[in-house]
């Protein structure tokens, strides 16, 4: 049985992991709400923006603050996301219903694997930044600094993206077209350009989780994929295009993933694609989503 | 259908010089046939579903993968082959259907996706039932060289696939299918039962992959999760079905030839760009290439509604 400060230690890194799973996976979710296409390599923008923080760790000899690495990564990686967009993307949505069924996984996989061969020969082995804070003495509990500052960073951001999509005129914009493209357009969105942003801004989500991803493990060049294959179980699991969803869905699996882990390292990731499978034979829409549709 | 003799004798011919060939060829050579016929199986087996229902199933290399596991653990605790081969078949064939079926209820890409769960969960799977699938090791099986009897076996499940596919497309059946691509709501109007007739295919589309996995097995004497439903397992068959030309009997083999002859290219000369080439591959299949190779050459017949020479074109 676990002792009281292990448990609030776990429930600790759960939340982080949480956290940095909603990050990823919100950036999916509004992607895959404005595109209806799943970008297979949404998770390489994380592993790039974790090879980022490495690369300026180390040219820095370790003097750089990983975690002020991100105001120069973020801006980045927008860029990234919306040409992603302009030239891959808007391609693809103009193909007729059948094809598109099938063409932006392969493309998007492809463009995966592009990344990953390339990152793969700039750095060719796991990275990681030792870097680390004093440790917080708080009630007799001795807690990582490192990983609260995280945590307390993961919420500024979630909140902000919170503010952006609730108050901003491109934010209300971006939820109009993921509910529906076309009634946007006939209200005078310029849906191209918010899509565009929409990637961005997606990108730069994944871009948040791979500085705070490389603060708690090793990442290598290959990490992409299975972390993406993460993020889409928790977008189903919430609900395709629901962001509150997709929320729940990352704190469930990051929260199960640690306490799982604790007693049995090789059955993490079983048991999230069994409560993912078992979800969707009941509730087939996911946990917030709408009815399934014709996309 | 009629049989003639003319068009028979030529496939006829063909096919026994493709028998002959595995006996003067080396350990190798064998081994890199056993692998092409593999994947003509995964492909045509993809498409049946894909081209005539447009379901793009990504949970193939799941019941492909489960049938090589229950193959090799039954040998491995001594029982007879031919029972397990038959065992696994039959297992992952339920499984296929059981696990398969409720998936029908989504549509479009969320079907793609959630089928794209099943094989990744089964992967994560044969990681963690480390008891009984020996977790990252595999499993052995201490068969000796099976290279020939595979490659008969693969050999006859690849004709029956081909057999089969061709077959559906000239068959009610096979129209029914594509009335219900074209439009579901309309099929139902018409009376077609949709559930029953996309079980239907999905059960004749995974009997293929159901019967190779033992005989993979059997000449590879070896299965651990990368190998069986790893991600080129769940992918390739795909692509090479699109890139030759989905909704054709040719398409998926050509697609099936040339793609696994590139891997093998890319594979055995440990090319340090290789996945960048695979990458720009699929790149230009998924956007110049909606028809595929077979869509390129224009004398190639697809399986369309209507016969040819009605002047009805699709808008």
């Amino acid at each position: 049985m676990l002792s009281p400060p292990a448990l609030v230690e776990l429930t600790l890194a759960g939340l982080l992991l949480g956290g940095i799973y909603s990050l990823l996976s919100i950036g999916l979710t509004i992607t895959f709400g404005v595109a209806r296409i799943l970008n297979l390599a949404h998770g390489e923008f994380m592993m790039l923006s974790s090879l980022g923080v490495y690369l300026f760790f180390q040219f820095t000899g370790g003097a750089f603050n990983p975690f002020s690495s991100l105001a120069i990564l973020a801006p980045i990686l927008f860029v990234s996301g919306y040409l992603f967009e302009k030239f891959l993307v808007r391609p693809l949505r103009s193909k007729p219903v059948e094809v598109l069924e099938w063409a932006p996984l392969l493309v998007t996989l492809g463009v995966a694997l592009i990344i990953e061969d390339l990152a793969f020969i700039t750095v060719p082995r796991e990275f990681g930044v030792s870097y680390s804070l004093p440790p917080t003495r708080v009630f007799g509990l001795t807690l990582s600094t490192t990983r609260l500052t995280s945590l307390a960073l993961v919420t500024a951001v979630a909140l902000g993206l919170h503010l952006f999509l609730r108050k901003t005129f491109t934010g209300k914009a971006i939820r109009a077209t993921i509910q529906d493209r076309e009634g946007a357009l006939t209200m005078g969105i310029n849906v191209n350009r918010v899509s565009a942003i929409t990637f961005g801004v997606g990108v730069s989500l994944a871009a948040a989780a791979g500085v705070f991803l490389i603060m708690i493990r090793g990442v290598d060049a290959y990490v992409g994929l299975p972390i993406t294959a993460k993020a889409v179980a928790i977008v189903i699991l919430g609900g395709m295009g629901s962001i509150l969803g997709s929320l729940l869905g990352a704190i469930i699996l990051g929260i199960s993933e640690v306490y799982v882990s604790f007693y049995s390292p090789a059955w993490s990731f079983t048991v999230a694609w069994a409560i993912l499978i078992l979800i969707l034979l009941v509730r087939p829409q996911g946990l917030l989503g709408k009815r399934a549709e014709r996309i | 259908m009629r049989l003639e003799l003319r068009r028979i004798a030529p496939i006829a011919i063909i096919a026994a010089v493709f028998l002959a060939i595995p006996l003067f060829a080396t350990g190798y050579q064998r081994s890199l046939l056993n692998l092409y016929l593999l994947f003509i199986i995964l492909a045509i087996s993809f498409d049946i579903l894909r081209g005539n229902t447009g379901y793009v199933n990504l949970a193939h290399a799941a019941v492909f993968g489960w049938s090589s596991y229950f193959f090799a653990i039954l040998v491995k605790n001594g029982y007879n082959i031919f029972a397990s081969m038959a065992t696994a078949t039959l297992l992952s064939l339920a499984l296929a259907i059981g696990v398969g079926a409720p998936f029908f209820r989504t549509r479009g890409a969320y079907y793609t996706i959630i089928t794209l769960g099943f094989s990744l969960l089964s992967y994560s799977l044969a990681y963690s039932l480390d008891w009984v699938t020996g977790g990252w090791e595999g499993i052995s099986v201490g068969l000796g060289e099976m290279h020939l009897p595979a490659f008969y076996g693969l050999f006859t499940v690849t004709a029956a696939a081909i057999i089969t596919s061709r077959l559906i497309a000239r068959s009610r059946l096979g129209l029914a299918l594509r009335t219900m691509r074209e439009n579901e709501e309309a099929a139902e109007a018409l009376g077609l039962d949709t559930y029953s007739l996309k079980l239907k295919s999905l059960t004749i589309s995974s009997i293929f992959p159901a019967l190779a996995g033992p005989l993979y097995v059997l000449y590879n004497s070896y299965v651990n999760p990368d190998t069986v439903f790893g991600l080129r397992n769940i992918f390739a068959p795909a692509t090479m079905a699109l890139f030759g030309g989905s909704g054709t009997v040719a398409g998926p083999i050509i697609g099936a030839i040339i793609i696994t002859t590139l891997f093998e290219i890319l594979f055995t000369t440990q090319l340090p760009i290789r996945l960048t080439i695979i990458g720009v591959i699929l790149m230009i299949v998924g956007l110049l290439m909606p028809r595929g190779l077979v869509g390129i050459a224009p004398r190639m017949r697809r399986r369309t509604l209507v016969p040819r020479g009605l002047g009805v074109s699709k808008p």
